[in-house]
């Protein structure tokens, strides 16, 4: 496993995906339907099939509607123990032994838990962990786990021919040419059935489409969107070709018109993705979720910890440019900014300097959140068969809370199971 | 699929206004006759079976084959010589850079010099991300070509040999952590890796198995010279049970015991199924091929020759997205590109996440419909819109027709001629006429598959 893990898919999944993408508006069932159970915050709700064909499409609660998540992907596996170290708790010291790091480095959470030493500017701000996040029957490989954290499908099941923050901008999105946005890298947790989302290389990539010079390029304009037209007898391989024309076409003009960059980002590709991402939320065009791959590799098999050091240095340092460019533009309290990663690395050390694939870590949470340690970390003196921490907080719990406390949407509107939202993470509306 | 795409001007297929309609639209074409429209359909096959068997067609090379026909250009395909290779010159900073221009310069020459000698190269692109490694985490471009070559001599070889030599490169140790992995302390990738992604599926091994296999895979290591070497003093030194053999010892026993193992042969063969045809097999097709395979003794070509005889495969026109690196050699072909300008294209892979020599990660490129979505559409927009309205770009046609053949699209949409035919009466004179079609038949969306 090498470098980004953001563009790959489940050769289980990819006939569906395929399906999905392919069939692009017409799997409006997929989404349409409003939960049968209500519930109260905190509370389990009672396990629901999501998405009785033909039922009212799910709304988000009011007073939501200008809030916007920034997702950032650590690809390849974040390790929790050196991310969040719980130096105080029982069974820590005999866990490890190379691979630590030494509890007067940390930057303390809590009288047990410290933050990793680089992770500087987020804890001088206040940063968010959710601890023991992981699901309850983890796989080894990144490219099951990946899927299933696209999916927001904790088990595998393969129930999803859509992402779990695709499934959410359906919810909230508008007629946007770009509720979902993912940048550096696509994503296929943006994978929509009714909204449109978007993956975005090159910022300039559009002037070909918006380009005023009549003659040539105003007649190539025309053909291009006439191009972009599907018609009955598309296969839903040339029907995915032409949305694509479609939504390029859509989205270019915006793109002409975007606000400026912000100078002062650090030179990470974490970094360039948030300058974008900060542009495109301030631009005012219906775009809600955006999803960034860190850019580096988490899968640290060997020399973990220059590797991580590298890793949170660079999260550091972007994040905190990101915020400061949205306080400049007056969005910082309408901005959350949270990180996923496929699973945790094993809880021992592999004798090599590096870490072996895990199971449960720590996901963080910053911008608009109340800081502070949320769940349970994951007990260090009972593994799971294979060594591996295990889960104290299912994914569903962690995106159930986002979609539910951030964005006003019904955690069951978009995850199947039974979500318990996290109390308190977020200001209320 | 293949009567899909018949002629506008077919009377079995349109009636009514919009028949009216598009035969007014499409005036300027000549009628087709039912044989030059049987003469169409062969040229559509002929530019199916380059498009998935090279990196082509490039413009004429359709029209060449015409008088071999489908079966006989089919003919030429498997049992076409493997063109020579000669070592690049890797010595400068951008190593890198050297070997991915040198194999994107390649994908070109072997396709402009034969359009049916391109199979060979077609494997070698198929197991470069298959068996992946990557030039940033190997780091060493010696190694990197030495796997390359390895991966030439058996494209179209013995699987079980493949995976053998592949287990011991250099390269692909450094890549997956074999390099340095002791029996005190294995590592776990390469074991999980070879299993999950090289040869069986995910459902087919255990955890216990990932522990074992690494263990019996330990002792490797690349030595000064760049070369895997096996040090018995740093290996596991008892058996394992792996696979549910229980007298595992070496490298060699983990891939005999893999490429015995019942899930391999339908593993592989879904892979090359999905490659050349574009979907995956159905199940019966599966266990044939799963068939042919295990009968020729893990022989590639056997299998590859039988799929690509399958009526599957030449009815699966435009089944998929066109991968960049396709794209790429084909553009360049039809715009004739050469110099700086050619230079600055190869690089468009980049934007669109194909790196040569190095696959987004170890389970290589994903042939999905990503490859077409908005964003990639806007990336190679823009490249193919700018290539065509520059003062010295190529005008080949002022016809629908003709700038379609001139890409390879002899089997356009409806939708697509007629968006073109209303854009060509939008300009002003000839030569914008004909920028403006090229521009347009290298964005269509059948551009865009393969």
């Amino acid at each position: 496993m090498n470098n980004n893990m953001n563009v790959q898919m489940n050769r289980r999944n990819f006939l569906q995906m395929m399906g999905a993408l392919g069939a692009g508006t017409a799997l409006g069932s997929c989404t349409n339907s409003s939960s049968q159970t209500k519930t109260t915050v905190g509370a389990p709700v009672a396990t629901t099939t999501l998405r009785a064909p033909g039922s009212s499409a799910p709304k988000p609660a009011t007073g939501f509607g200008n809030r916007s998540l920034v997702v950032i992907e650590m690809g390849g596996g974040n390790d929790g123990l050196t991310t969040v170290v719980p130096h105080g708790l029982a069974g820590f010291g005999a866990l490890r032994t190379s691979v630590v790091l030494k509890p007067e480095e940390l930057l303390s959470l809590d009288a047990n838990v410290g933050l990793h030493p680089n992770l500087k500017a987020l804890h001088a701000r206040g940063i968010a962990v959710v601890q023991g996040v992981g699901v309850a029957k983890p796989d080894g490989s990144h490219f099951d786990m990946s899927a299933r954290w696209w999916a927001g499908d904790p088990d595998g099941k393969g129930t999803y021919p859509t992402g779990i923050f695709g499934r959410i901008a359906d919810v909230i999105g508008d007629d946007s040419p770009a509720v979902a946005i993912a940048l550096n890298g696509v994503s296929q947790s943006i994978i929509t059935a009714r909204a449109t989302s978007i993956s975005l290389s090159d910022p300039n990539a559009g002037d070909f489409l918006t380009n005023n010079d009549k003659g040539q390029y105003d007649a190539f304009q025309a053909g291009f969107n006439g191009m972009a037209n599907g018609a009955r007898t598309d296969t839903p391989i040339m029907a995915a070709a032409r949305k694509g024309l479609l939504d390029a076409s859509h989205f270019a003009r915006h793109l002409g018109a975007l606000p400026d960059v912000t100078e002062g980002y650090p030179g990470h590709e974490l970094a360039q993705s948030l300058a974008m991402a900060a542009r495109l939320l301030s631009a005012n065009i219906g775009t809600r979720i955006i999803h960034v791959n860190h850019g580096q590799n988490f899968d640290t098999h060997e020399n973990h910890l220059d590797h991580h050091a590298n890793n949170m240095t660079a999260l550091d340092e972007s994040v905190d440019a990101f915020l400061r460019d949205l306080e400049a533009r007056g969005l910082a309290d309408k901005v959350l900014v949270m990180t996923t990663s496929e699973f945790g690395r094993r809880a021992t050390d592999n004798g090599s300097t590096g870490l072996d694939h895990g199971a449960a870590s720590v996901a963080l949470l910053m911008g608009a959140v109340k800081p502070g340690l949320y769940g349970q970390y994951s007990s260090l003196t009972k593994l799971d068969d294979n060594e591996n921490l295990m889960a104290t907080t299912n994914m569903i719990d962690y995106y159930g809370t986002v979609a539910q406390d951030w964005f006003g949407v019904h955690a069951t509107d978009v995850l199947e199971g039974s979500p318990t939202v996290i109390p308190g993470m977020f200001a209320a509306v | 699929m293949k009567n899909e795409f018949m002629l506008p001007s077919s009377p079995i297929r349109h009636g009514g206004a919009m028949s009216s309609l598009i035969t007014r639209l499409l005036q300027r074409t000549a009628p087709v006759s039912l044989t030059e429209s049987t003469a169409v359909d062969e040229r559509a096959d002929l530019a199916h079976l380059l498009r998935r068997t090279s990196f082509g067609p490039f413009p004429f090379q359709v029209e060449s084959l015409v008088a071999n026909g489908y079966e006989g250009t089919l003919a030429a395909v498997v049992n076409a010589p493997t063109p020579p290779v000669d070592k690049p010159d890797l010595a400068g900073d951008d190593a890198h850079g050297a070997l991915r221009n040198w194999w994107m310069d390649r994908l070109i020459s072997v396709t402009a010099k034969d359009p049916t000698a391109g199979l060979h190269e077609r494997m070698v692109w198929l197991w470069h991300g298959h068996f992946t490694s990557g030039f940033d985490k190997v780091n060493e471009v010696d190694l990197m070509w030495n796997q390359h070559m390895l991966i030439r001599q058996h494209a179209l070889g013995n699987f079980r040999q493949f995976v053998k030599a592949i287990t011991k490169d250099a390269a692909m140790l450094r890549y997956l952590d074999g390099d340095g992995s002791s029996g005190e302390a294995p590592n776990e990738n390469y074991s999980r890796e070879v299993m999950e992604l090289f040869t069986l599926g995910q459902a087919h091994y255990s955890e216990a198995d990932v522990r074992a296999g690494a263990r019996a895979l330990s002792g490797w290591y690349v030595d000064q010279a760049g070369v895997g070497q096996f040090d018995v003093s740093n290996s596991y030194d008892m058996p394992v049970t792996f696979l549910g053999r229980n007298d595992v010892r070496t490298a060699d026993d983990v891939v005999d015991a893999i490429c015995d193992h019942d899930a391999c042969a339908p593993f592989i063969v879904g892979k090359l199924h999905a490659y050349f045809v574009g979907t995956a097999p159905s199940g019966i097709r599966r266990n044939e091929l799963a068939k042919i395979f295990r009968d020729n003794n893990l022989e590639i070509k056997p299998v590859v020759t039988a799929i690509l005889q399958h009526e599957s495969f030449r009815s699966s026109r435009y089944g998929r997205a066109r991968l960049p690196s396709e794209w790429i050699t084909a553009m360049s072909a039809a715009l004739s590109l050469s110099g700086e300008i050619l230079r600055d294209l190869r690089n468009v892979g980049d934007d669109l996440g194909q790196v040569l020599f190095e696959p987004p990660n170890v389970a290589g490129w994903p042939g999905t419909t990503k490859w077409v979505n908005a964003g990639n559409t806007m990336t190679k927009g823009s490249r193919a819109v700018n290539l065509c309205f520059r003062e010295e770009a190529m005008r080949p046609s002022t016809t629908v027709e003709g700038t379609l053949a001139h890409c390879g699209i002899y089997d356009a949409s409806e939708a697509t001629r007629v968006a073109m035919t209303e854009a060509a009466n939008r300009t002003g004179d000839d030569k914008e006429r004909s920028s403006v079609l090229l521009a347009l038949a290298l964005t269509s969306p059948e551009f865009s598959l393969a």
